[in-house]
């Protein structure tokens, strides 16, 4: 039976609610889960959104549970990893998306006019999951047909998100997780 | 071994429409790409932070407000993840230099 992961930093909506007692849900339940929704979740994080970010990664959900509006997570204040198991049939009204299966069904096929791939070097992907280190990579000039481009590398709104989802190992859950779902709930610091 | 610190941002980084940002927080601990940015509004430091993802450059949390404040973060995102940076970056002596993946 597959485990997701979520991290909840001190402070946080999930820290201060236990999601065993109330399950989770969406910030903005209402609106509907639409392919732009979708990307705009995963690329830029967006708060008004129908989607709860799951992960198959704890190291990830780590990640996510040791910064929170309350600070850093540390000994005295520590965030919290929920466990979370959800096994076929769901949970009525509840829905699991894959990301990447999601969004490869609506990509460009490879004879279209627009392409979603970048046109750079192999390292813009390096300057994308790892901007810290790597961002030159996504503005230096790079080798084109007949000389040099001057302009920065091609990079679309959906290899964005194909990269971010993959980064996070996220699943995103559309519809309430019940509390039942919710096994487990570690501190961290 | 502490498990946070703090790297100023006052003067380093700008703010506007009343935000000022005053420091961001790390984790000394471990590598997480997350940091936390303490602010104020109007002079006012708050209470709660605003978490940034530092591989999206973007801050997850939001502020009560118009569209200018929010415009005022998405523009000092990318700002402070330079600033933090710099201030990261391993080097022999460096205070903030983290200690463990």
């Amino acid at each position: 039976m597959p485990i997701f992961y979520r991290g909840a930093g001190p402070g946080s909506c999930w820290d201060t609610n236990d999601a065993r007692q109330l399950g989770f849900r969406a910030q903005s339940p209402q609106l509907m889960a639409t392919m732009d929704r979708l990307m705009n979740h995963i690329a830029q994080t967006t708060v008004t959104s129908p989607f709860v970010s799951l992960s198959r990664s704890y190291a990830i959900a780590h990640g996510y549970a040791m910064a929170g509006p309350g600070g850093i997570a540390v000994q005295d204040q520590p965030g919290y990893i929920d466990e979370i198991e959800i096994a076929e049939p769901l949970p009525l009204g509840l829905a699991l998306l894959d990301l990447i299966r999601e969004l490869a069904a609506v990509l460009p096929g490879p004879l279209d006019r627009m392409s979603y791939q970048h046109d750079g070097r192999a390292k813009v992907l390096l300057g994308m999951v790892l901007p810290k280190e790597f961002q030159h990579m996504l503005v230096s000039t790079y080798p084109q047909p007949g000389g040099t481009s001057g302009s920065p590398v091609r990079v679309t709104q959906e290899l964005v998100t194909l990269v971010r989802a993959l980064r996070d190992a996220e699943i995103l859950a559309v519809g309430n997780i019940p509390a039942s779902c919710v096994l487990a709930r570690s501190p961290v610091h | 071994m502490r498990e946070a610190c703090s790297i100023p941002l006052q003067g380093q980084v700008q703010g506007g429409d009343d935000i000022e940002f005053l420091e961001a927080e790390v984790s000394t601990k471990y590598d997480i790409p997350f940091a936390v940015v303490r602010y104020s509004v109007s002079g006012q430091k708050q209470k709660t932070g605003l978490r940034l993802d530092l591989d999206k450059q973007v801050f997850i949390d939001h502020v009560e407000g118009n569209g200018e404040k929010q415009q005022t973060l998405n523009r000092a995102a990318r700002e402070i993840v330079k600033v933090l940076g710099v201030a990261l970056r391993p080097s022999p002596g460096n205070v903030y230099t983290r200690t463990q993946l």
